[in-house]
């Protein structure tokens, strides 16, 4: 304890030199920004960027010789923290995306699809253990940490969701080995103790706000102040497309030492139409008829004839019309400096149709394309945007790729998946590595896997030549499904002629599963985790990079359903059947149907059974006397024969 | 022939006599009275301390229902997760299980917003909202799991336990479909009241709860608290057995009903209620009105040991604890 004063004494004294001393900080270690760049036909793209740095290994954290303490975690979250320590984890991407991605309209994905996943939740780790056991009870633990603090069902990624080692994914982090220990570990760090990449998906998954809260709450302004501040449920959940995205990174330098470095991102297409139309009214109403724009190149159009524009071109909106509040001051103001970049600013990327103004009126000068403002001060931050036509906006490259997924066939029994990868480039050939994990009730037939190559317009020709599987196909890695274990693992690499579609299709079986398997909606269908693919680009040096990546959307797979109600209708069935042969067996047996002229006396049983018993003792007392009693008892006996042979 | 059918139909007979036995024993296990009073002072008296002051609290808000239909279940355990957030309760002495999500439902005309009233007032889903169990999730299994903390120690979160010691207070609201004796879960599966009354019984034996309020708003939703045999449970239900709960009212531009009437009149009383409010579940139970909530909601105090005009609404639905200032300065 007292040993403990004077180093957090020196740790408070240090951390506080870091904060003063503006000009000896390398970087900082919170850095915010925001990016707006309007999309065609009125809808904006809002890119969020939040990277906070641990404090480098030197002062504490992790050194390069193996060992370890981390006691001071600054602005860096807590709760991921411990998460991922214990469970030796060595780089964490968590994603989570809804809605589809035009890429026809819109371009490239944002950051080159890097922070943007497939619908749902996608979670992918690097995890160091010595066996392969190991690292996956690990990854199990890892799953269910994360599900307890993003309020997401990520503990159902078990074995049947969990892809291993696909070759998809490359780790952002320059350590290809175990170079950090943790405390408990027992020995220092071995190149024994390997990197294991897990991949899992869940595509059912649905994106709230209970998501994004523990989202804002690992920033250090936990979304009150700052650019964080803009980020609000009800706006960003009625997007066109959005995607969260949780990186977790260590950064070693020989010099520095080891630093992490964890990035969130949140990425959206508004509707702009539609958000401002929120701010008059929550329920859709049209536009009156004075507000409306027209179509000018309609040949009926007139003072009185009106055929409104499906967006309308001269628009005029603000910042925080779009999100319903204005940024609040800055996050952590104090770390900033003044001649220094700002670690918190706002960028536009808009054409010179724009027009782009501050609250206080001053008109940004609207020649360069990137106009950025720092929020260095504690001020509201408001930004007016106003166009005569809003369909000019800044060109957004063309993807290198597009693809798209779907099903085919029909019925219960079986069905196909059909890919179309269309390469739009002239001149270029492209290299891509296609992922596919499907669920284990999913039974593919990688024999009948087809692969045709055809021009841009023409459709596919109708019968492929295998030759030209071996030249578009050019590695295949599979591994196939176990039951209700592990799902396919289907890797595909892929080289793709300029100006040409391929076309990938195989047929698959549907399974029956047992009737616990089924969730409770079960007449809805089941999701198919999207296909991820890769774009390799071969650099000047030879190395080949991970350039793009993209993802298809999910499908709905329709299994045969089982009528839920059987089990009743068996029981009750049954049961029935079984009253109704144990009642008539019964009553044949024990009834006896007797006419009415012959019943005579009726004696009830009980007596029947005394006068028996009665019988027995006195013809064993008085024998002499029994001829009464035994006339009785034989005549009962002959009627009782008499009745036998009736029956 | 005959010999082998007489035969197999005495053995058919002592299967069903033996069953019979069963069934019997079966029905003994409803306490009467007298041994039910005996049973409570015995256990009480087991556990020292067991009528004192309660030192934490924690809640369980359960609902049931999938589908967009079943808004109002979810709307109703919302507005009960804002009313013991409002009184104090931290989210993470909360166990907030929704079976289905409606705020980012596809159908739902205001993304992101839950409202439990047709004036759209009040938002329930606001931005600071922590669900525990969601989706799939939500399973008798999982319920009686968080109940009793079955749950696998190294895999579960913390934030998904009920941690709750002896000195708990715990309020735990039940809403969506139920029947005699039974609560439907997601349309699959049902919980019936033995199993929580046994969840209940391990609760006590293991020593996670001080006192327990359970409130339940469903079709006949009085059945689901009558096996409970366990000491210091108060148990509020909406309606009688053979009687439905109706819903409240309807928004027209969310689409469905919206708030159910038990619960509506709950929460119009629970809105008087701030963090030092004196109000007392007499109250609450007086303030209810079959006239008003179209069925008679129902309340058991039989295992309940203290007068109910004692016991503050606070008490469960809060988090106040009882400070004691130390005027001595010699200290």
């Amino acid at each position: 304890m007292i040993l403990l004063l004077p180093k957090i004494h020196i740790l408070a004294v240090c951390v506080l030199c870091h904060v003063s001393n503006c000009a000896a900080a390398s970087s900082s270690s919170y850095s915010e920004h925001l990016d707006l760049t309007p999309l065609p036909r009125n809808n904006l793209l809002a890119s969020f960027n939040f990277e906070v740095y641990s404090d480098p290994a030197a002062e504490n954290g992790f050194r390069n010789d193996g060992q370890l303490f981390w006691a001071h975690y600054g602005l860096f979250p807590r709760s991921v923290g411990q998460i991922v320590q214990s469970t030796h984890t060595h780089e964490l991407h968590l994603r989570f995306t809804q809605g589809w991605w035009d890429a026809e309209e819109w371009g490239l994905l944002p950051h080159n699809g890097k922070y943007a996943g497939g619908s749902g939740v996608e979670v992918w780790a690097w995890i160091a253990g010595e066996s392969d056991t190991q690292a996956e009870n690990r990854w199990y633990e890892l799953v269910n940490g994360l599900s307890g603090l993003f309020c997401a069902s990520l503990n159902f990624v078990d074995s049947t969701r969990t892809t291993p080692n696909p070759i998809s994914f490359r780790p952002d982090s320059n350590m290809r080995s175990s170079f950090l220990s943790y405390p408990g570990s027992g020995e220092n760090n071995t190149a024994s103790s390997d990197l294991h990449l897990y991949h899992g998906s869940l595509p059912r998954e649905t994106v709230c706000t209970e998501n994004l809260t523990p989202f804002l709450k690992l920033l250090p302004c936990k979304g009150r102040a700052g650019i964080s501040s803009l980020l609000d449920g009800h706006r960003i959940f009625d997007s066109k497309w959005q995607s969260m995205a949780l990186d977790f990174v260590p950064i070693c330098d020989p010099d520095s030492g080891c630093r992490l470095h964890m990035t969130q991102k949140v990425d959206v297409v508004l509707d702009v139409q539609r958000s401002l139309q929120r701010q008059h009214s929550p329920i859709p109403h049209p536009p009156p008829t004075e507000e409306l724009q027209c179509d000018r190149s309609k040949p009926y159009h007139s003072e009185s004839i009106c055929f409104p524009l499906p967006s309308p071109e001269v628009v005029d909106w603000k910042l925080s019309d779009i999100f319903g509040l204005k940024i609040k001051s800055s996050c952590l103001v104090d770390q900033t400096c003044e001649n220094e970049a700002s670690s918190s600013s706002v960028c536009t990327h808009i054409t010179p149709a724009w027009r782009l103004s501050r609250e206080d009126g001053t008109v940004v000068s609207s020649t360069p394309s990137n106009a950025c403002f720092s929020l260095h001060d504690s001020n509201e931050f408001d930004l007016f945007f106003s166009t005569a036509n809003s369909t000019s906006v800044s060109q957004n490259d063309q993807p290198p790729v597009y693809i798209q997924r779907s099903m085919t066939g029909r019925g219960q029994q079986n069905g196909g998946i059909q890919t179309i990868i269309y390469n739009p480039s002239m001149t270029d050939s492209v290299s891509l590595i296609y992922l596919e994990s499907l669920p284990w009730y999913m039974k593919p037939y990688i024999h009948t896997m087809v692969a045709t190559l055809s021009s841009a317009d023409s459709a596919p020709p109708a019968s492929p030549s295998t030759s030209l599987e071996q030249e578009v196909i050019k590695r295949t890695l599979y591994r196939p499904f176990l039951e209700r274990v592990r799902g396919t693992y289907l890797e595909l690499k892929l080289e793709v002629p300029p100006e040409s579609r391929l076309t990938l299709s195989y047929d698959f079986d549907k399974t029956l599963l047992y009737l616990a398997e089924y969730p409770p909606d079960a007449n809805r269908g089941f999701d198919v985790p999207p296909g991820i693919l890769t774009v390799l680009t071969k650099g000047a040096d030879g190395n080949i990079s991970y350039t793009y990546a993209l993802r298809t959307s999910s499908l709905l797979l329709s299994l045969p359903t089982p009528d839920f109600s059987m089990p009743y209708n068996v029981i009750i069935l049954t049961s029935t059947v079984m009253a109704l042969a144990f009642g008539t067996v019964y009553n044949i047996l024990v009834r006896r149907f007797v006419y009415e002229d012959d019943l005579g006396e009726h004696t009830p049983l009980l007596q029947r059974i005394k006068q028996r018993i009665r019988a027995r003792f006195v013809k064993q007392k008085t024998p002499a006397g029994s001829n009464k009693s035994g006339k009785v008892k034989e005549r009962t006996d002959a009627e009782d024969r008499g009745r036998d042979k009736k029956t | 022939m005959n010999e082998l059918l007489k035969v197999l139909s005495l053995a058919f007979a002592a299967c069903l006599a033996l069953s019979s036995v069963g069934v019997h024993a079966q029905q003994q296990m409803v306490l009467d009275n007298v041994t039910l009073n005996q049973f409570l002072s015995d256990q009480l008296a087991a556990r020292e301390g067991a009528t004192g002051n309660h030192a934490n609290n924690w809640a369980v808000l359960v609902s049931t229902s999938r589908f967009w239909f079943n808004y109002r279940h979810l709307a109703n355990v919302l507005s009960m997760y804002r009313t013991v957030k409002r009184l104090g309760i931290p989210d993470s002495q909360i166990i907030l299980m929704l079976a289905d999500d409606v705020a980012c439902n596809p159908r739902n005309a205001f993304p992101g917003t839950v409202y439990n009233n047709a004036d759209r007032a009040l938002d329930l889903y606001s931005n600071n909202i922590e669900v525990d169990y969601r989706g799939y999730e939500v399973t008798v299994d999982t319920l009686l799991r968080v109940l009793t903390d079955k749950v696998d120690p190294t895999t579960t979160p913390r934030s998904k336990r009920l941690l709750t010691d002896e000195n708990s207070n715990i309020f735990i609201y039940l809403t969506g479909h139920g029947g005699n004796e039974f609560l439907k879960f997601q349309d699959a599966e049902e919980v019936s009241a033995f199993d929580l009354a046994d969840a209940f019984a391990q609760m006590w034996e293991t020593k996670r709860y001080h006192e327990i309020l359970f409130m339940i708003d469903t079709c006949q939703a009085n059945t689901m608290y009558s096996k409970f045999y366990s000491p210091n449970v108060l148990a509020v239900g909406s309606s009688e057995l053979d009687e439905s709960s109706y819903s409240h009212h309807a928004d027209s531009d969310v689409g469905v009903a919206v708030i159910d009437r038990f619960t509506y009149y709950n929460l119009e009383f629970l809105e008087r209620v701030d963090k030092g409010s004196e109000l007392t579940m007499k109250d609450l139970i007086e303030s209810y009105d079959p006239v008003k909530i179209h069925s008679h909601a129902g309340v058991r105090t039989d295992l309940y040991k203290r007068n109910l005009s004692e016991v503050r609404i606070t008490d469960f639905f809060g988090n106040v604890q009882a400070v004691e200032i130390d005027e001595d300065d010699d200290d």
